[in-house]
């Protein structure tokens, strides 16, 4: 079981931030309980802004909001694509936070980001076609052996 | 069918009620248009007379409209691509998408349809087979519409070919839809053509999950 969170936030303009992601558990057929919800909610302090629609979010917002979702689960595997996109310096810690802490408590995470986040442990790699060239110097990523 | 199936279904239709700009735009387009035809033709015995045709096109050009509506939204916020990551099929997406938008296009039709009787001044039981009509003959036509909005997707800025392709599929349901309250009012259902457009909506399920299914997995690439 995995969660992933596409580069657009998959967010609907005209439901509530709580019905988006109440509706997203839904499909995914977990069930949370109320109080554990709104816990969820302060940890990006989207509880003021529950009952906003998305629509009249900013666009730092949405992505909190997806971000949420990450919180509301517990899948083990977390595929993420530019999670960091549109986030404060504030909230790209907290989501450096959110993602130590699920690797501390046995999870996995595969993110694509522009952003190096310098996390403990956390192995860099990239998939090129054949006829690419990337210096290996320039990128200075891991080497496939060693991210296995 | 699986219980993730009428989670999906579900989903589509909460999100489909709280987008009350589908209906509005559905009803007001198919209201003006109708009114239009109405107003544009001096004696309304010769209205009465295409009543079938009049309706049977400003409700495709209506469900047209509002089509986009249904895949294209989800294809630009990512909720198409995560649907398909979370392990929903093609065809169980595209299914649940038509499902909510029959009901969309239903209950706007079902306040519409008493418009239609006095505009057309048509009679009651002109009426009743129009309304079996629409029972019968939408579900094809929103499986059609949704197959138009995923070209659309795909083609993102040739329009005229998504209605060149798209189009031809509506004609057989143009003929038969506007010829079944004839045979309505013999009362033989040997001759009545209901039925052929249930087996149109058969012919259409497969035909358009299949090619729905390619066109799905054609965006993603």
């Amino acid at each position: 079981m995995f969660t992933y969170l596409p580069h657009k936030d998959s967010l609907k303009d005209y439901l509530t931030v709580e019905e988006n992601l109440l509706n997203w558990l839904e499909l995914i057929g977990s069930k949370i309980q109320k109080e554990k919800f709104f816990n969820h909610l302060k940890f990006f302090k989207l509880n003021d802004l529950r009952n906003n629609l998305i629509g009249n979010l900013s666009q730092g917002q949405r992505k909190k909001v997806s971000l949420t979702k990450l919180l509301l689960t517990k899948c083990n595997l977390w595929i993420l694509d530019e999670p960091f996109n549109s986030l404060d310096v504030d909230s790209i810690k907290k989501t450096k936070k959110m993602i130590c802490s699920h690797k501390a408590n046995g999870g996995s995470v595969i993110l694509a980001s522009h952003i190096n986040l310098n996390i403990e442990g956390s192995k860099r790699m990239f998939i090129k076609s054949p006829k690419q060239k990337i210096s290996n110097k320039i990128a200075n990523f891991d080497t496939w052996d060693n991210i296995k | 069918m699986n219980l993730d199936f009428f989670k999906l279904v579900k989903r589509e239709i909460k999100i489909m009620l709280k987008n009350f700009s589908i209906i509005y735009s559905f009803s007001t387009f198919f209201v003006v248009a109708s009114l239009i035809f109405v107003f544009s033709v001096n004696d309304i015995s010769y209205v009465k007379v295409f009543y079938k045709s009049i309706v049977w096109i400003v409700l495709i050009f209506s469900i047209m409209l509002v089509s986009e509506n249904f895949l294209n939204e989800d294809f630009n916020d990512g909720s198409l691509k995560e649907l398909q990551f979370l392990g929903f099929s093609e065809e169980s997406i595209m299914v649940s998408k038509s499902i909510a938008m029959w009901i969309m296009i239903m209950i706007p039709m079902l306040f519409l349809m008493p418009l239609v009787f006095i505009f057309f001044q048509i009679t009651l039981y002109e009426l009743k087979g129009l309304v079996i009509n629409l029972f019968l003959a939408t579900p094809s036509l929103t499986l059609i519409s949704i197959l138009s909005s995923l070209f659309s997707v795909q083609l993102k800025r040739n329009k005229i070919i998504q209605f060149v392709i798209i189009l031809p599929f509506f004609i057989p349901m143009i003929i038969f839809t506007t010829s079944t309250g004839t045979l309505f009012e013999s009362h033989n259902l040997k001759e009545n053509q209901f039925l052929i457009l249930i087996g149109i909506f058969f012919i259409t399920l497969p035909v358009c999950l299949i090619a729905g299914r390619l066109i799905m997995r054609e965006i993603n690439k």
